[in-house]
């Protein structure tokens, strides 16, 4: 128990991060924390595959998170109406951003919080979730076009 | 507002050096740029430190009951697929186990003060030996398997161990001012068997590997 409590001090403020970015509250990221190391306590003899635990750890989580989110069956597809209407440039940017994260779709969304908010480089993002590294690129591609979109008009907004 | 090159880019079909020529005199890609960094560094500051004080707590229990569901389920498993050392590693220290623990029951069942007296202690004293001398011959087997683990799940274990130890030491202390004392006898068994189950992990993990 105490390898795991070295394993929670020094990964729960990424991880839980992690959580609160995919799943939008800080209750389900507790959750699934609590269930990755459910799942890291019953997997820790799988792990051998030259990944590093950092890594490892986070495949855990991600795979927690998306389960969390299949089981909530929520409807936004794509979630551009969201990032409209979270839109108001009176608002903090920085806020504004997490919730328009939150709008992603959720490959697209792990994609980018794991390359944007935690600084995984993309070889590691695409061992993580499993992706070719060419996809990783497109995604995150992607996922700052859409953000870029939200960060301009609400820019040329304050301006007016 | 695009642009091709920032594109092929960003999917890493164009080089950075070429990128960068390009980059300097198309005005597009300045902009996307310095909308990009701005977005970076606003989505960088979304890393920030997520408070959970009872996290830990609730974790622990949780890996408590499933260590406890493991074990039920483990038992018979390991039996069937064990190196054979272990297998008589496991019997003697089982045999020393049931020794030590039924001897703890019925002396609290007699004893209410928890105090071990006279032959009693000299008894438990001579199985506690025992079981130690049984957990050092796993213990020996178990260092070269350790050596050979990936070397962050190889720490993680002698971390394991030293924390372990470190709580036997506590109780060795303590017992050498208070030998009687049953109930810091019953905390050293626990602190023994908890090395003999991370020993047989550490054996068993390298077992799996070859």
């Amino acid at each position: 128990m105490a390898a795991f409590e070295v394993i929670y001090r020094q990964f729960k403020q990424p991880l839980l991060n992690l959580g609160l970015r995919m799943l939008g509250r800080q209750e389900d990221a507790e959750d699934a924390l609590q269930v990755a190391f459910v799942k890291l306590y019953r997997g820790i003899g799988n792990f051998r595959f030259g990944a590093n635990l950092h890594t490892y750890l986070f495949r855990i989580m991600t795979n927690v998170c998306f389960d969390m989110l299949k089981k909530r069956k929520r409807t936004h597809a794509d979630g551009i109406e969201t990032i409209e209407m979270a839109h108001n440039p009176q608002t903090d940017l920085r806020l504004q951003l997490a919730e328009a994260i939150q709008a992603l779709p959720e490959r697209m969304r792990a994609c980018f919080v794991l390359f944007a908010v935690q600084e995984f480089k993309q070889d590691e993002i695409a061992e993580i979730l499993n992706m070719k590294l060419g996809t990783v690129k497109a995604t995150i591609f992607h996922a700052k076009a859409r953000l870029r979109t939200l960060f301009s008009d609400s820019q040329n907004e304050v301006r007016s | 507002m695009n642009c091709e090159v920032y594109e092929k880019y960003e999917l890493g079909k164009t080089d950075e050096q070429t990128f960068e020529k390009h980059a300097k005199r198309c005005q597009t890609c300045q902009h996307l740029l310095q909308q990009d960094e701005t977005l970076m560094s606003l989505a960088k500051g979304l890393n920030q430190p997520v408070r959970a004080p009872l996290l830990w707590a609730k974790i622990e229990n949780r890996l408590r009951s499933e260590k406890q569901r493991q074990r039920r389920i483990g038992l018979t498993k390991l039996a069937q697929r064990s190196h054979p050392l272990l297998r008589l590693a496991a019997a003697v220290i089982l045999a020393v186990t049931v020794g030590v623990g039924g001897y703890f029951m019925l002396k609290t069942e007699g004893q209410e003060s928890g105090l071990l007296a006279g032959s009693a202690l000299e008894r438990v004293e001579k199985l506690e030996r025992e079981y130690v001398q049984a957990i050092r011959e796993l213990e020996k087997e178990a260092t070269p398997h350790m050596a050979q683990l990936d070397m962050e799940l190889m720490l993680l274990y002698r971390d394991r161990l030293e924390t372990i130890d470190a709580q036997i030491e506590r109780c060795q202390e303590a017992l050498e001012t208070n030998p009687a004392n049953a109930h810091i006898r019953r905390y050293l068994l626990t602190a023994l068997q908890d090395k003999k189950e991370t020993l047989v992990e550490i054996v068993r993990q390298q077992s799996d590997v070859l």
